[in-house]
């Protein structure tokens, strides 16, 4: 599964927090159309914010672009106003994956939503110091395979 | 506390959801149980509203030829009279202000495209009782089975089902009012089986026999269960003996086709006379009355008079006596039926087999000094090949004599003389009891199968969903005992996709997806659909191919969702090809 890091996002809204996460996996293995993932994640934000509260949002899509699991994950200090009502995101995880496994997709969803939920957990993220701790606290392996702007 | 208790609630159920996830089958089961439990009790209560409208007309209580015996000659007369007025008063004025399609003697059992006629079938119901009351010589499972068949037919409506589906439940309510008339679960599922349905697949046969055993339960609860004509004693015959019995076939054969003439003639004879409907039957009455004068035990549907037969009393050794009571018995309920009484000629039917079976034992005997098999013995076997013949559903009739008397013994000799029977009576010609006339071809299940369409046996208006629905709603609809297929639509209901149970089954109660996802992130796009101008061939082709039991609909010009087909429905529908005509013909 590739993952990438961005440990300092700033954007003045969602979509361009998005171009940003998208941006940041356009090397990754797995993705095979870097702008369709781009705008199809988009175009699922539009329909529906993503924002789950908490300061998380995860914007995500089903999608042809991808051939392979993808996630890219941001932290903002500052916050994206990503909400309905404008509320500021410091949380933000894209999930990219095919449009086959329904399944997979709402499992690795879930325990990803799950984790987020907790005070705790949120608390670390946004106190980690790098992005090989911010992942292993989202369990999502030990090393980002993709560099990407992931500069710790 | 009340929230913990509450979620523990919502996780059980989750989990019943998950791994049992009734699928149509298991609903089909469910409700076949229900509508049969439902159509017994009806049964009974018909039954107890009888037995009260008889002691009313002939103040006595207790029914059945003992109140009839009991009563002084006029009154012998004057009740089938009277209450054959009151089911001709009832008819025509049913007619005259219910305006359904009225569902002629045992049509219940032809059973449409599921529709059953609810008030016409009360007011006939009702006819039914006043005739049954008053001594018709009419079985009393015409009505029996049409109310439970009624019963079936109204849960289809409710639940909106499509025609296959709403079919098999007025099939069940008719195997359960049977099952109830008899006592005999078996042969009532095979008696519509074979009769009506003319398929044993287990996609009809299963929710049958659910029925039929459901609606013994509640006799079981509610009243006697046992078998109505046990037969104790019956000795294993000898291969000589069964020679006897391959005559008594021939014989009951030529009977059955004697009697089936005999009350479509009468029934001709009625017609011809002038006057209203009530006149009829009062005359019908009238005649029924006369011959009660002097044998009462012609009244009613003849059920103790066989009871009496294979019990093996010994009035029935002399056979003068068996042969004026199987005339009188003949005379009398062509009357009955042919004057327009609403019932059915079941037991009456039942009864000539055994009288015949006896005078069939009484030549046996004088022939053959070392014969083996009692009087009852033949007429019980009589009774099973006469049913054999006249039912043109010889299966059925074994198993209908055989959890009658519960004998074992008896099935060898009762095949030999059932299947003679059988082919005796079809080299006749004749219509058997439940034939129907040629298919109208006015319903799906009487159409030629290579005219149908798939948007014939559809279920119309399936639920849809917008592709922006959340999580939260598509899941509460699953939990909720929906169909396990939620079809995603755009503008025009044109068909986008579907979202499977099976890809959120362990999601369904997640709180962080209830929010976060929509119908358009699980659904999966442009899933195979049917035309609804597609034949039923070419249907069965796409599920096969699919590995789906439930496809939607969808017109290919527009790609707007038409409705969904089970599997289960298709099968139903073509599990009854060997019943149509065919386009050919």
């Amino acid at each position: 599964m590739a993952v990438s890091v961005i440990l300092n996002l700033s954007a003045p809204d969602a979509p361009a927090a998005i171009r940003q996460l998208a941006d940041s996996l356009a090397h990754a293995p797995g993705v095979a159309d870097c702008p369709r993932l781009l705008a199809d994640t988009l175009a699922r934000e539009a329909i529906l914010s993503t924002y789950v509260g908490d300061g998380v949002a995860l914007p995500h899509a089903r999608t042809d672009a991808v051939t392979a699991r993808v996630v890219a994950v941001a932290r903002s200090a500052a916050g994206v106003p990503f909400g309905p009502k404008g509320e500021l995101a410091h949380l933000i995880v894209l999930v990219g994956c095919p449009r086959d496994d329904v399944s997979a997709y709402l499992t690795f969803s879930r325990q990803l939503l799950r984790r987020l939920r907790e005070p705790l957990v949120r608390a670390e993220l946004l106190a980690a110091h790098d992005s090989a701790k911010l992942l292993h606290i989202l369990e999502l392996g030990e090393v980002p395979t993709a560099a990407g702007s992931a500069a710790p | 506390m009340k929230e913990r208790i509450l979620l523990l609630y919502l996780r059980a159920w989750v989990w019943l959801r998950r791994t049992a996830q009734p699928n149509e089958v298991q609903w089909n089961l469910g409700l076949a149980a229900l509508v049969g439990f439902v159509g017994a009790v009806v049964g009974l209560l018909f039954r107890q509203a009888t037995n009260a409208t008889q002691h009313l007309l002939t103040g006595l209580p207790g029914g059945g030829i003992a109140a009839f015996a009991d009563l002084p000659g006029w009154q012998r007369v004057a009740v089938p009279v009277l209450g054959g007025l009151l089911a001709g008063l009832v008819l025509q004025l049913g007619a005259k202000y219910i305006r359904q399609k009225p569902t002629d003697y045992m049509e219940a059992i032809t059973l449409g495209d599921g529709r059953v006629p609810a008030r016409s079938s009360l007011y006939r119901s009702l006819a039914a009782m006043f005739s049954i009351a008053s001594g018709a010589a009419i079985g009393r499972e015409g009505p029996l089975v049409q109310l439970s068949a009624l019963g079936g037919a109204l849960v289809g409506r409710i639940r909106k089902f499509p025609a296959p589906r709403r079919r098999l439940l007025v099939a069940c309510g008719a195997s359960a009012g049977i099952a109830a008339a008899y006592n005999a679960p078996i042969a009532a599922a095979l008696f519509v089986s074979e009769i009506t349905v003319g398929t044993l697949a287990m996609e009809s046969l299963g929710p049958l026999l659910f029925a039929s055993i459901a609606s013994i339960v509640a006799i079981h609860i509610f009243s006697d269960a046992s078998p109505l004509y046990r037969l104790d004693h019956f000795a294993l015959p000898r291969w000589t003996d069964l020679l006897c019995f391959a005559a008594v076939g021939i014989i009951c054969g030529l009977m059955a086709g004697f009697f089936l003439a005999m009350l479509e003639q009468v029934k001709k004879w009625f017609r011809l006379i002038p006057g209203p409907l009530p006149v009829t039957m009062a005359l019908g009455g009238l005649l029924v009355g006369l011959i009660a004068l002097g044998h009462p035990e012609v009244t009613g549907n003849g059920y103790e008079v066989v009871r009496s037969v294979v019990r093996g009393d010994g009035l029935w050794q002399f056979w003068p006596i068996v042969l004026v009571t199987l005339i009188a018995k003949m005379v009398a309920t062509s009357a009955a039926f042919g004057s327009g009484a609403v019932g059915g000629v079941f037991t009456p039917t039942l009864l000539v087999g055994s009288c015949t079976g006896l005078l069939c034992w009484q030549a046996a005997a004088a022939l053959l000094p070392d014969l083996r098999a009692d009087q009852a013995g033949f007429a019980t076997i009589g009774m099973g090949a006469v049913l054999a013949a006249a039912t043109q559903a010889p299966f059925m009739a074994i198993l209908m004599i055989f959890e009658m008397t519960l004998s074992y013994e008896i099935m060898i000799p009762l095949m030999l003389s059932s299947v003679i029977a059988y082919y005796i009576f079809r080299g006749l010609g004749l219509h058997s009891l439940y034939h129907h006339g040629p298919a109208d071809g006015t319903d799906i299940f009487t159409r030629p199968l290579e005219t149908l369409t798939v948007a014939d046996i559809m279920q119309p208006e399936p639920r849809t969903i917008g592709p922006a629905a959340r999580f939260r709603e598509v899941a509460g609809h699953f939990l909720a005992g929906g169909l396990d297929r939620q079809y995603v639509v755009g503008p025009g209901r044109r068909l986008l996709g579907v979202v499977r149970l099976e890809d959120l089954a362990e999601h369904l109660h997640s709180r962080a997806l209830a929010d976060a996802f929509i119908a358009g992130d699980i659904a999966h796009d442009n899933p195979a659909a049917l035309d609804p101008r597609s034949s039923l061939p070419e249907a069965l082709v796409l599920f096969a191919r699919e590995h789906e039991h439930l496809l939607p609909v969808a017109r290919p010009d527009t790609g707007e969702l038409a409705g969904t087909l089970s599997r289960n429905d298709l099968l139903l529908t073509l599990a009854e090809a060997g019943k149509r005509p065919s386009a050919q013909r």
